[in-house]
């Protein structure tokens, strides 16, 4: 880095306001360069001195919180203020979230909420049982078919043979 | 207000140069406060929010008086200095001085750079904190800040050579 690029970045690097590589960058062209590091002494003096200028520390007049007070005790807010206070994002977004799930909820209706249980009946549970048993020899249906078979439902008549 | 009036008062002080002009705008940024609470953002700041409405009621301000703002300060209304932190009355006289010629230095620039210095130099604000308070962008902080100290330094020198011909 030369004088030319450094000058420049003094007033940043006294702010601690460049990036790593260049703070780097300055802060090893001072370590060589007497001129630039009076340069940036310089910089580092005038901060100073607006630090000293500036350093009165002066209470605040207790009137000033007096006229507050009374400013704000006949103070009532309008119409689009109190609008703009509702409609802050801290109150709007848990109200469109409450209105979302129940607009969600009356149009998909309550099985949205309670999904299947409650609308299931004992006959859908028979129906599948039903449904599920049909092709096998164990089922109820298939042992009538084979009862009522004319062969089979001779045999199995009371005093038959 | 208990916990940033000092701050806010007294960084209208030092924005404007006198306790009555400083006291009407910390009471106009108060009630702008209380008022407009809800447009301050959480997660942010707050200080740096009363800055900014203090920063731009003084720009207002600035533009109704038409660039005049602060009367030149009464005898009996200099800021209340801290005493020197020395016993040598003579030292004590010299530093005086400088901070004198400081000050009128400081209030010989225009209210945009003394703003950027004073959040940058007193309040140690960041370039990003400072571009929220002024309301525009970083690039704008740096190029102020840097015309800014030029300006002072230029102020300086010409107080020093008064003061050395005087």
């Amino acid at each position: 880095m030369t004088c030319n690029d450094c000058r420049p970045l003094l007033t940043d690097y006294a702010h601690h306001e460049l990036d790593d590589a260049q703070d780097a960058r300055v802060f090893e062209h001072l370590q060589e360069c007497a001129q630039c590091r009076a340069a940036a002494q310089a910089e580092a003096d005038l901060t100073d001195s607006i630090r000293y200028a500036y350093s009165d520390d002066l209470e605040m007049p207790q009137s000033i919180v007096a006229n507050v007070r009374m400013a704000m005790r006949g103070y009532s807010p309008s119409l689009l203020e109190r609008a703009r206070a509702a409609l802050r994002p801290a109150f709007i977004a848990p109200a469109a979230a409450v209105v979302l799930i129940v607009a969600g909820a009356l149009r998909y209706g309550p099985g949205m909420l309670h999904p299947a249980s409650s609308q299931l009946s004992s006959s859908y549970f028979v129906r599948q049982h039903v449904a599920q048993t049909l092709g096998s020899p164990a089922s109820d249906r298939s042992w009538s078919a084979y009862v009522l078979t004319s062969e089979n439902a001779r045999s199995a008549q009371p005093g038959a043979q | 207000m208990a916990k940033f009036g000092r701050q806010t008062y007294n960084y209208a002080y030092r924005l404007c140069g006198n306790e009555a002009d400083a006291r009407d705008l910390t009471q106009e940024a108060f009630i702008r406060v209380f008022r407009a609470w809800q447009s301050f953002r959480p997660g942010t700041s707050f200080l740096a929010w009363i800055y900014r409405i203090v920063t731009n009621l003084h720009r207002d301000e600035l533009r109704r008086r038409k660039g005049v703002f602060a009367q030149p300060l009464p005898d009996d209304n200099q800021p209340h200095e801290q005493a020197a932190p020395h016993h040598d009355p003579i030292e004590a006289m010299h530093e005086r001085q400088l901070s004198a010629g400081m000050e009128r230095a400081l209030r010989a620039l225009t209210p945009e750079q003394r703003s950027v210095i004073l959040l940058a130099d007193v309040e140690e604000y960041s370039y990003q904190q400072i571009a929220d308070v002024l309301g525009c962008s970083i690039g704008t902080v740096r190029s102020r800040l840097h015309r800014a100290r030029a300006q002072l330094r230029r102020l300086l020198e010409r107080e020093h050579a008064t003061g050395s011909l005087g």
